[in-house]
């Protein structure tokens, strides 16, 4: 999987106001690969993140996209949210996908990648009519829309239900293999990243990695004394 | 009670008509004072039927309009500007809480120095009542659009007019809302205010006149015909245009119930 690496972050440091949030990250994402960054509420997981979109500047370091230094955020890195609100209101289901394409409009792509996600029949809802889970298929519509070559995750699936969550982990799964994509993905839940990322890194102001020849078990230990935390 | 205001409405409707007429003959109040109810209906319909009364609010409602338009264009400029650049958000933040709360009459004295007796005086009073609370319910409202929705335009390269256009404006909706409810009260008063000040502004005069020289000439039910338009007009674009509009836009998205 470790092809030639779609995202680095070399050297990669966050600080609000002096205080540092992380520091002296590296981190890579290769082509097709799944990157998952574990942590506590609060540990930088989503501020990571948002300096790997370009969102937020580093204080230190810098963000790689294939090979070249990026600082502004572009479609080629697409952010989905943990947040079920972050359809537009005011927009359907269908005009939230036409949205991402910008003056090109495809009704037809719109009408596929809504399929992909068995959203098609709720094209002309509004958001606020959809369940949470249905946004979020809505939403992950939408990031794959343009074909981008790399998807940033922060807990997309933390304000769904655990049915619903094992649903969307599977149609994720599906959509990044069909797509090939590369996925940079930040949670605090155990299970989500173990079933989603081909590489797993503990966040702790410095990553961890661990170790990818560990069995499932050995491997959720590993974590769980990383993150102090008992196994269930 | 019934809770729906149409019904609420007629009900106090029909209670006031003979409460009116009852207190006229009881207490004997001159019919120059309180004139009968059927006297005032006869001069709304000859007001409707000679067409005076309608090109008055014509006239009135075409000027609100158009310094509606002009103080929204506005608005959006400032907006855009105060988007654009720290400096010009600071000085636009700071005019707002200038001139936001200075009521448009007031300015009236300085306005008839400016631009003379006429209808450009009146569209300055509209345009001042309009823009800053628009402005600073549009600032407000742009300042509370949720983090996700900046991003995710950021995601997608919106940015520059299509940002304002496309995200800000419809995600600061229900501010805007209210910020054109503030505006339109605010504008209806003024013009009404101005007009009567002013005397015939330009070739039609507006409802604000035509109240004005009803009294002048002691047409008591004609100076009641134009109060009953003007009440009809706040109260059909609050209750319907503006609730229609709502409907429309912040209901159907989910942004209000």
């Amino acid at each position: 999987m470790t092809t030639s690496p779609v995202l680095v972050l070399r050297d990669l440091g966050f600080a609000y106001s002096q205080k540092p949030v992380f520091r002296n990250i590296h981190l890579s994402v290769g082509k097709g690969e799944v990157v998952g960054v574990l942590g506590p509420s609060g540990c930088g997981k989503s501020t990571l993140l948002k300096v790997a979109g370009s969102f937020l500047a580093p204080t230190s370091g810098e963000v790689i996209f294939r090979d070249l230094p990026v600082n502004i955020p572009d479609s080629r890195r697409i952010m989905v949210f943990q947040d079920t609100h972050q359809l537009f209101p005011w927009r359907t289901v269908e005009q939230n996908l036409a949205f991402a394409q910008g003056a090109k409009k495809d009704p037809e792509r719109i009408f596929q990648a809504l399929k992909e996600v068995r959203m098609e029949v709720y094209a002309h809802y509004y958001p606020h009519q959809l369940s949470g889970g249905m946004a979020q298929r809505t939403a992950l519509a939408r990031a794959f829309l343009g074909d981008p070559p790399l998807l940033l995750l922060d807990e997309p699936f933390g304000s769904v239900d655990a049915l619903q969550r094992k649903e969307l982990q599977a149609l994720l799964r599906a959509l990044i293999r069909v797509h090939q994509t590369s996925a940079l993905l930040v949670t605090h839940d155990l299970d989500e990243v173990q079933a989603l990322s081909n590489r797993i890194f503990i966040l702790n102001e410095n990553l961890i990695e661990v170790p990818s020849h560990l069995p499932f078990a050995e491997a959720r230990d590993f974590i769980s004394q990383a993150l102090t935390l008992e196994t269930p | 009670m019934n809770r729906n205001p149409s019904t609420r409405a007629a009900l106090l409707l029909l209670l006031f008509i003979p409460g009116w007429e009852l207190f006229r003959v009881l207490a004997e109040v001159s019919p120059v004072l309180m004139p009968p109810l059927v006297d005032i209906g006869r001069a709304l319909v000859e007001g409707v039927w000679t067409g005076r009364l309608v090109s008055q609010t014509l006239y009135s409602l075409g000027l609100i309009l158009l310094g509606g338009f002009i103080a929204l264009l506005l608005a959006l400029g400032a907006i855009f500007l105060a988007l654009r650049s720290d400096v010009a958000r600071k000085v636009v933040d700071h005019l707002g809480s200038i001139f936001h709360p200075l009521p448009g009459i007031a300015l009236l004295p300085l306005i008839i120095l400016w631009f003379g007796i006429g209808p450009s005086a009146i569209l300055a009073v509209i345009v001042h009542s309009v823009l800053w609370p628009l402005v600073t319910n549009l600032q407000s409202g742009i300042r509370s659009v949720p983090e996700v929705w900046r991003m995710s335009a950021a995601n997608y390269g919106v940015r520059g007019w299509r940002y304002l256009w496309l995200v800000l404006l419809p995600a600061s909706a229900p501010a805007a809302m209210a910020g054109m409810r503030i505006a339109w009260a605010r504008a209806w008063r003024a013009l009404l205010s101005a007009e009567m000040l002013f005397g015939a502004a330009g070739a039609g005069g507006g409802l604000g006149w035509f109240i004005a020289t009803r009294r002048s000439f002691m047409d008591t039910p004609g100076l009641f015909a134009g109060i009953i338009v003007i009440s009809a007009i706040g109260v059909g674009v609050e209750n319907y245009l503006f609730r229609t509009i709502e409907t429309r836009t912040l209901v159907r998205w989910g942004m209000a119930s």
